[in-house]
């Protein structure tokens, strides 16, 4: 259940949002002020933002949204239209943007904009940046970095499971919480938790080969 | 995907009265809408096919999302539960092997793990000429089904005319099989509704729906009673690709035997055949008395597909699917096919 | 040719057919085009072509090319289908220039179905004959090209077969649909399914071994080497000797397919390796990885021949500012690269070991020797960061062309292919493929696989799956997006073998992107037979097609 749409966890308020004043907040920003300020400052423009939008959602809204997202841990604020996906919102309304997932059909059936909402898979384009705050999501940024890779980032180097890497973020994502479920699969196991993510470079066997070899490491290293 | 407007009601009430109240508009596939998991809504919206004035969240409402009962009680399962919840769900597994079949089949775990029972249900078809946004057939208010002389070999070879979808669910073969009921909740009040009077062909009421729901209705709640038949129940869906696919053609079985091995009662649905999930009385009547052997099942499989009237491309189907009725007969029995 | 056929002991006449398949790079086509007014722009494109995007952008913009600068650092596949900026870079240029802004405008996945260039569709006719020894006597063969708009590509047959007594003619049959463009070995595909068919036919309708009757008809002793192999290591003897014999639904089969590709690399490569003194080493060229592993071998050449690690060498591609280099066509681009990269690496040790000498007791540069991170020479070792710090502070640049010695062209392939149908429901299940690959010297034999699985699994989606569906009455596609259109996925694969045949001993960079999309058609196509007795002549072999086939097939029984 998504936080701002839960009466319980919002704040009473009296008079509407300032508009103006969440504004005047963002335009200053936190650059210049010392960090204890900068706290209370983005915490109370955290509540604020909470508190309207759980009034807000009560009645109907075409007015821009002014949500928070948790992706990979961090909050992030972000006003958005009611009709903006998840993808969109990462990838085109972040600042820096989360531009991992991507956008290859926008129909929910090639699995390149895969993140995990709450640990499990879903595709970004199929979700509303409404129905994703208050979920933690989770895209390959947040699974390891360049120099810190995770288990399975590793292993898609190491088996070049990838080409053109446009579906890598995608297979990268969905292997990882599989593994999590399942330490230890099988090569039709993968095969299985696999399909809905679609490559046409023609990874596949490799990707197969990665997330076994990783579900190895993974055993081997908790041992 | 068009502007809309965004509201989370808290009950179902208020959902329903959000439905109804929103700004009306002559052309239906403008009417507010309400979203569940999305899985199929968000693609119609993205295609234009429906172009709501306002999304109604129905995620903000408590207590949707549980699953109760069991085989000897029947089971309730509320119709924000997700598809991944109700494969995975040990007492479905165990009581009603067919449904977690039936939820197990559809598209991938990323679908599942939104796409909700309600949904499921209410998903609209995947015709290639519904989807297309230019085609205006007559499921778009148009007057012409194209597939019935055009490409037609994901097409309907039952039941069809003035259009020839076919229905896309997984879940509704198989909970007709069952003899599932679903809860309804309207502005007007609530109904139950048989599931096999849910679904309506398209030349019983209005040819542009798929069910009885009206625009401020909405499915709460999927009700389906003990049977002696829900343990063996199975679902055999047949796909052209593996990975990612709607049914070509799919069979919900149930059977109840009795000590002698012989077909006490049982149940045949047939999905992606015709506009509805198609259920064949007179195989089941056919079976009874009948122990599960090759002639039974061909028998069984030739009455389930009386009556089929394939289009130009899709005569394949009444063979598919025949092979799919002894399948799915020999497998809900436990005999080989 | 009537002649000809008279002497023939066996005729078969027959059409085959290939619906138009669409490249689906998972990255639409698009750009940024950045733009802001002045005498400069810039444009990150999704591009095969780096060097292809200054000069269309600039007419555009109305800049000259040298002004604008094209930057591809990453792009997410092509397979032929991204040359130049194309009508959606044009249009982003206009509005760019317009609003003195960035413009980022990529297709949708249904434009890119409709106007971003397919793979034309082919009907093939043919009557052929041969006698009863296996020897191909006479072919007549028309071919119609479907390229839409465009002209369309096909293999002249009989393609790679020679027929004592030959006719062809290539007819281009338009329609108003979009204009097909070049697709991963463009023409080869469509020419080798139906010529790997009709040697299928012929084959089965004399009654010899389908491996047999290729190899009586090649005279290249290549193929023949790599039929072996292949037949080998697909276990050959297995198949079912009677087409669709065997009990139970389930029945497997084999077939085979053959292919050919010219590849070849041209001098258009200009690379720098420059040597800091602190010891980095940059490759720069303004190529383009097309996820074939481009950046890979271009930085390990460079650090082979320097003796360093992969770690030790970064490369920079993918900008027009850089080092001049050709397009990603025709597999071409390791052909032209690689030799280019290796001038310049071997330049730029001679310029720092001409430094070092000196310090070697007076060795010279060509003995001087780079390995394992460190330079000896004069019986006396300096390690790497030792021998950069005596360079100039500006470093040392080697500027490498192409070394045409380094470079071939031509190869071979051959697939075989295993599939399971299930003969109930039509169901078509891939069970292994072996692909066997001449390249010349390989520069990457992981990545040298990874390109053969890619186009064993491109092929599967021919055989199989792909195919657009036009409403003849309406025009229109009916299934312009990936739901519809259905690419093969996660369980579709069958058991891959990629093999690089090793027997071919040029020491010379071959490109290998393309001949492994061609033989596996042919070779699909003819396991389906062989499982199930039923030969499919349209694509894509889908489960109604041999439902109806066995349906027929038991009518006429």
């Amino acid at each position: 259940m998504a936080d701002e749409h839960d009466p319980k966890s919002s704040t009473k308020r009296e008079s509407p949002p300032d508009p103006s004043r969440r504004r005047f907040l963002k335009g200053v920003g936190i650059a210049g002020a010392g960090a204890a300020l900068a706290d209370h400052l983005a915490q109370t423009a955290e509540a604020e933002a909470k508190a309207a939008q759980a009034e807000a959602a009560k009645v109907p809204t075409s007015a821009a949204l002014n949500l928070t997202l948790d992706v990979n841990g961090r909050r992030r604020p972000v006003s958005v239209e009611p009709r903006t996906t998840l993808l969109n919102a990462l990838r085109n309304h972040l600042e820096p943007a989360v531009t991992g997932p991507k956008l290859v059909c926008d129909q929910g059936t090639c699995g390149a904009c895969t993140v995990l909402l709450d640990g499990k898979p879903v595709y970004s384009c199929l979700v509303l940046a409404a129905d994703a705050a208050g979920k933690k999501v989770t895209t390959v940024e947040g699974l390891g970095t360049p120099e810190a890779p995770s288990a399975v980032q590793a292993a898609f180097v190491e088996q070049d499971a990838l080409m053109c890497g446009f579906c890598t973020p995608g297979f990268v994502t969905t292997v990882s919480a599989y593994l999590k479920k399942n330490p230890n699969p099988t090569l039709a196991e993968v095969r299985e938790a696999c399909k809905g993510n679609f490559c046409r470079c023609g990874t596949y066997p490799r990707v197969f080969e990665a997330a076994l070899a990783a579900a190895k490491k993974g055993v081997m290293s908790d041992e | 995907m068009k502007a809309f407007e965004w509201v989370s009601p808290a009950s179902v009430e208020e959902a329903v009265g959000l439905l109804k109240s929103a700004p009306t508009s002559r052309e239906m596939d403008e009417a507010a809408r309400p979203l569940a998991g999305g899985q199929d809504l968000l693609t119609t919206m993205k295609d234009y096919l429906t172009r709501p004035v306002r999304v109604v969240n129905l995620k903000s409402i408590r207590g949707l999302d549980k699953i109760e009962g069991d085989g000897r009680k029947g089971l309730r399962v509320g119709a924000l539960v997700t598809l991944a919840q109700v494969e995975e769900h040990a007492v479905i597994r165990r009581d009603f092997p067919g449904l977690a079949e039936a939820a197990h089949s559809v598209a991938t775990q990323q679908i599942r793990n939104l796409g909700t029972v309600g949904g499921n249900l209410c998903q609209r078809p995947r015709c290639w000429y519904y989807r297309l946004e230019e085609a205006v057939c007559i499921k778009k208010g148009g007057s012409e089904c194209f597939a019935a002389t055009g490409e037609n070999k994901y097409n309907a070879i039952l039941g069809g005319g003035p259009s020839w979808i076919v229905h896309p669910s997984d879940l509704a073969p198989m909970l007709v099989a069952l003899g599932a009921s679903v809860n309804v909740a309207g502005a007007d009040g609530r109904r139950t509704i048989l599931l096999e009077k849910f679904f309506t062909l398209p030349n019983e009421g209005s040819v542009r729906r798929e069910n009885v729901l009206q625009n401020d209705e909405i499915i709460t709640e999927v009700s389906v009673p003990a049977s002696p038949f829900a343990a063996r129940s199975t679902y055999l869906k047949f796909k052209e690709r593996e990975s990612l696919d709607f049914a070509l053609s799919s069979v919900a079985a149930a059977v109840e035997l009795g000590a002698d091995k012989r077909v006490r009662q049982a149940r045949l649905v047939l999905g992606g055949v015709a506009p509805v999930p198609w259920r064949v009385p007179k195989a089941e009547e056919f079976l009874k008395g009948k122990t599960l052997d090759a002639e039974a099942l061909a028998g069984a499989a030739r009455l389930a597909l009386e009556g089929a009237e394939p289009l130009s491309k899709n005569a394949y189907k009444v063979p598919l699917t025949q092979t799919l009725v002894r399948r799915a007969l020999a497998k809900a029995g436990g005999v080989s096919a | 040719m009537a002649a000809a056929f008279k002497e023939c002991d066996a005729v078969v006449e027959a059409e085959y057919r290939s619906p138009i398949l669409h490249h689906s790079s998972l990255e639409t086509h698009g750009n940024v085009v950045d733009y802001r007014g002045g005498e400069e722009a810039t444009v990150y494109a999704s591009t095969q072509g780096t060097f292809t995007i200054p000069g269309d952008a600039a007419h555009e913009l109305g800049l000259k090319e040298s002004a604008v600068r094209a930057v591809v650092e990453h792009m997410g596949g092509g397979f032929g289908s991204k040359f130049g900026i194309g009508v959606e870079g044009m249009l982003a240029c206009q509005l760019s220039k317009q609003a003195k802004a960035p413009v980022h405008l990529m297709l949708t996945r249904k434009d890119e179905f409709l106007l971003a260039g397919n793979r034309s569709g082919s009907w093939q006719k043919f009557k052929a004959g041969v006698r009863r020894d296996g020897t191909l006597v006479a072919l007549h063969a028309t071919q119609y090209q479907l390229g839409g708009l465009g002209d369309g590509s096909q293999a002249g047959q009989p393609y790679i077969y020679a027929a004592a007594n030959a006719y062809r003619e290539r007819i281009s049959v338009h329609t108003h649909e979009d204009a097909s463009r070049a697709m991963r070995a463009p023409g080869h595909p469509q020419a080798s399914f139906a010529i790997e068919s009709l040697m299928d036919e012929l084959a089965y309708k004399i009654g010899i071994d389908p491996v047999e009757f290729r190899k009586k008809n090649l005279k290249d002793a290549v193929y023949h080497r790599q039929l072996d192999r292949g037949a080998r290591e697909i276990g050959w003897e297995r198949r079912n000797k009677t087409p669709g014999g065997g009990t139970g639904p389930l029945r497997r089969g084999m077939g085979c397919g053959i292919g050919t590709w010219g590849g070849g690399g041209n001098d258009e490569c200009k690379v720098d390796v420059t040597v800091a003194r602190d010891g980095s080493v940059v490759v720069a060229v303004g190529t383009q990885d097309l996820g074939t592993g481009t950046r890979t071998y271009t930085r390990a050449i460079v650090a082979e021949e320097l003796g360093l690690g992969m770690k030790d060498v970064a490369e920079r591609i993918g900008d027009s500012r850089l080092g001049q280099a050709n397009s990603s066509g025709g597999s071409t681009t390791a052909a032209s690269l690689a030799p280019s990269v290796k001038d310049a690496a071997v330049k730029a040790r001679l310029a720092v070991a001409e430094r070092l000498s000196p310090l070697l007791g007076g060795a010279k540069p060509e003995e001087i020797t780079f390995t394992n991170a460190a330079v000896s020479g004069g019986g006396k070792t300096l390690s790497w960061k030792q021998a950069c710090a005596a360079l100039p502070a500006a470093g040392v640049t080697g500027h490498g062309v192409w070394v045409s010695s380094l470079a071939d062209r031509g190869v071979h392939g051959v697939c075989f292919a295993e599939v399971e149908v299930d003969v109930e429901t039509g169901h078509v299940k891939p069970i292994k493929m072996v692909h066997v690959q001449d390249i010349g010297l390989p520069l990457n034999r992981l990545a040298d696989e990874s390109q053969m699985n890619g186009g064993m699994i491109q092929s599967l989606g021919m055989a199989l799956w792909e195919g657009r569906v036009m409403d003849a009455k309406l025009g229109l596609q009916l299934n312009a997006g990936f739901g519809d259109y259905k690419l093969p996925g996660a369980l579709e694969m069958p058991e891959f073998v990629p093999l690089i045949d090793d027997e071919d001993k040029r020491e010379a960079v071959i490109g290998v992107g393309e001949p492994s999309i061609i033989p596996a058609v042919g070779a699909v196509v003819n396991a389906v037979y062989n499982a199930c007795g039923v030969r499919v002549r349209e694509l894509p072999i889908t489960p109604d097609k041999i439902l109806m086939g066995l349906m027929s097939e038991r009518r006429g029984a």
